[in-house]
């Protein structure tokens, strides 16, 4: 009986086993396969919506312009990393092994961009573009030129918080942040840059995720050096909405300074717009010229009238999808090695200017042979040797329960 | 087609390492009856070991040592062994529980100790560059030479287990299971014989952790995840069949197929419905759990009673 019983399953184990080949056999057929590794669980899960719908818009208007490569559609294949690094490497080599994309979007996170680059995209020559891995470190991972991001690196966004705060006239803070690459590494660009502005840093903590509480660690942060406001560098759903909350019950901190991690609607509508009035953040901004950004948020609006064409990196994820289809058209094939050499000839100067919306235009000046220069909705999109992309830095203020941007600065 | 071969050697080798940890497992909970839920803290003492002696110069963690990786691992399973000694020493003699309970504390101030101490680990950022063996080789070979020296451990782990259930010490730790009374009065120390088990489990575990820091190439503490290293190691055993090494390991391929798979489908709907998959996945985990101890506790493959002497 017990035998039988494992025939039963084995069979079914191999039964499912059989259901992954015939798609192998698929990827040699027409469309282009695009990957994109998202956190569509864990912490970052709350940024994955509109991001998704930012890349999905892009691949839609690549097709509904009449595809690339002489008609070929671009088709995205989908993996959740769960916010972790390991799953994040195992969903990779699906993609890269199994899917055979020609490239990948994502990760987001940077320490997991970093795991997914070393052991996975870099040695089978993927080229990836993070829409949100803003850690200095993925400058430095030894990359054969294979990944990129849209986002622009923490050093820069830490300074511009840190002239935005002097400039409202805080002199104290204390600063809270993840305890992870992102929250240390943006935390530290901060500090430094705020005391060089003659700024006081009364104290700092790095918190763990997903703590029930984190009063006792605002008691301290708010006990010490008489801070005037708490800079919260955190994610929404990981900790982010509950410091927030134990911090205003409590009457801890009443000015809140935030980071691109906490730039989102959900965190107004969790905490309360009342208590976040006046509330300042900075995240990698849009610098792109206003009519290209118009035209991007339109097309946004149009097809996701639910999700903000504003939110956190989601602009970048467009870009991100547009700079990949635009190298494969100038590659004039999906191969992975010939859209890497691809990215930075549509990306960077010099080049006729194309931007968010006009595919079929720049298929046209590639054909005719021009060199392009793709301005995206994020930013003008110049990647330099590190792969980074050179762009600006959004301000923005909760005004009335709406994140309103103030504005975008490059230093 | 080389590249899907590839994929099915990668999924492979994770099954693989997953199975040393199922077999590590066994040892402890299958024969001896010890409750291990910290085997996450195992995993991490055994990765970063490994990752910290064969890693590269670098100014963000302890390292430069650039031992080879048959130096390091056999470090990394004593490591793991190390760490088990004292806590085996000291929760041993309470009750079962105690341990769960011990086990699970201590790997969660690991995964704190490695996220906050920079000059070791690397804090957050983690151990990068850690090197493959084989990687030399180039894509495929490398790539299938490491699932070969995986498959390599898991067979001489396996074998060694083996060959522990069926001796005499085996045999004594079963006893001490079942009826720690009737081993007392045979005149088995039972504190001495399950530090023993213990110790030798979490060294499986610790070559585990190795393993699976040189596939990754990197080791950071956001790896180190309490569901996918400590529960799905627990649910691969149960399902396969606690207390058999036969049933560890086809637990371990068994379940990580269920789960590769499970990513394929999720991976086939469209946006929205992949996002709610992957909670949904998670679920049916938990579900599978419930069921096969609801229905089927002895799991796939059940332990046999051992054969009466001839």
């Amino acid at each position: 009986m017990i035998q039988l019983a494992l025939g039963r399953r084995a069979a079914l184990v191999l039964g499912a086993g059989g259901l992954a080949w015939p798609a192998v056999g698929r990827a040699q057929s027409e469309p282009v396969r695009i990957g994109a590794i998202l956190s569509a669980s864990g912490g970052l899960a709350a940024f994955t919506p509109p991001i998704r719908a930012g890349i999905g818009l892009a691949l839609e208007e690549v097709n509904a312009a009449g595809g690339l490569l002489g008609g070929r559609r671009l088709q995205l294949v989908e993996a959740d990393d769960q916010t972790n690094p390991q799953v994040a490497v195992s969903v990779a080599t699906r993609l890269v092994q199994a899917d055979n994309v020609s490239a990948i979007i994502g990760p987001m996170a940077s320490g997991i961009t970093i795991a997914v680059a070393n052991a996975v995209t870099v040695p089978a020559g993927v080229p990836i573009i993070s829409p949100s891995a803003t850690a200095p470190a993925v400058s430095q991972i030894q990359d054969n030129d294979t990944v990129f991001r849209t986002a622009v690196p923490d050093d820069l966004q830490g300074q511009v918080l840190a002239r935005v705060v002097r400039e409202r006239g805080i002199e104290r803070a204390a600063v809270m942040a993840i305890n992870n690459d992102y929250g240390r590494g943006l935390a530290n660009a901060f500090s430094t840059s705020f005391q060089a502005r003659g700024g006081t840093v009364t104290a700092s903590q790095n918190f763990e995720e997903n703590r029930p509480s984190y009063r006792a660690e605002l008691q301290t942060l708010a006990g010490r050096g008489g801070p005037q406001a708490l800079v919260l560098i955190a994610y929404p759903a990981s900790g982010g909405n509950t410091i927030l909350r134990n911090a205003i019950e409590n009457a801890f901190f009443t000015r809140f300074v935030l980071t691109d991690g906490m730039r989102d609607q959900s965190v107004v509508e969790a905490v309360g717009a009342r208590p976040l009035a006046g509330s300042i953040g900075t995240a990698p901004g849009s610098a792109a010229t206003p009519e290209q950004r118009a035209k991007y948020e339109a097309a946004f609006r149009r097809a996701n009238p639910n999700l903000d064409p504003g939110g956190a990196f989601v602009a970048q994820a467009y870009d991100a999808a547009y700079v990949i289809a635009l190298a494969i058209q100038r590659a004039g094939s999906a191969e992975r090695a010939a859209i890497r050499a691809a990215i930075r000839e549509v990306a960077n100067a010099p080049g006729e200017v194309v931007g968010p919306g006009e595919f079929a235009r720049a298929r046209d000046l590639l054909a005719r042979g021009a060199a392009i220069n793709y301005e995206g909705a994020s930013g003008p999109i110049e990647f330099n040797q590190h792969g980074d992309a050179q762009g600006r830095i959004e301000v923005w203020e909760i005004q009335d329960g709406r994140i309103v941007t103030i504005a975008n600065v490059s230093e | 087609m080389e590249a899907a071969a590839l994929y099915v050697a990668t999924m492979l080798t994770l099954a693989g390492i997953y199975a040393a940890l199922a077999v590590g497992l066994n040892l402890q909970w299958g024969l001896t009856g010890l409750m291990n839920f910290g085997g996450l803290g195992f995993v991490a003492v055994g990765a970063y070991t490994s990752a910290i002696l064969t890693a590269g110069e670098s100014a963000q963690h302890l390292g430069g040592f650039g031992w080879p990786w048959w130096a390091a691992w056999p470090l990394a399973a004593a490591a793991g062994a190390l760490l088990a000694l004292p806590i085996g020493a000291i929760s041993l003699r309470l009750r079962a529980d105690y341990l769960a309970i011990a086990t699970l504390g201590v790997a969660e101030i690991l995964r704190l100790a490695v996220r906050n101490e920079d000059w070791l680990t690397g804090g957050p950022l983690g151990v990068p560059g850690i090197p493959r063996p084989f990687e030399a080789f180039g894509q495929p070979w490398g790539q299938l030479a490491y699932l070969a020296l995986v498959a390599a451990m898991v067979a001489a782990l396996f074998a060694l287990a083996q060959a522990t259930a069926h001796s005499p010490f085996g045999r004594t730790l079963r006893a001490i299971r079942d009826d720690e009374e009737a081993a007392k009065a045979a005149g088995k120390n039972p504190a001495a014989f399950r530090l023993q088990a213990f110790v030798l489990g979490a060294a499986c575990m610790g070559l585990a952790g190795a393993m699976l820091a040189h596939f990754f190439k990197f080791m950071g503490p956001d790896a180190l995840d309490p569901v996918t290293t400590t529960f799905l190691v627990w649910v691969m055993l149960i399902a396969g069949g606690s207390g058999n090494n036969f049933g560890a390991v086809l637990g371990a391929v068994a379940v990580w197929a269920v789960w590769a798979a499970t990513d394929w489908l999720a991976a086939q709907l469209p946006g929205e419905l992949a996002t709610r998959a992957a909670y949904v996945r998670l679920f049916l985990i938990g579900l599978a759990l419930q069921l096969i101890l609801l229905y089927r506790p002895q799991g796939l493959i059940g332990e046999r009673p051992p054969r009466p002497p001839a």
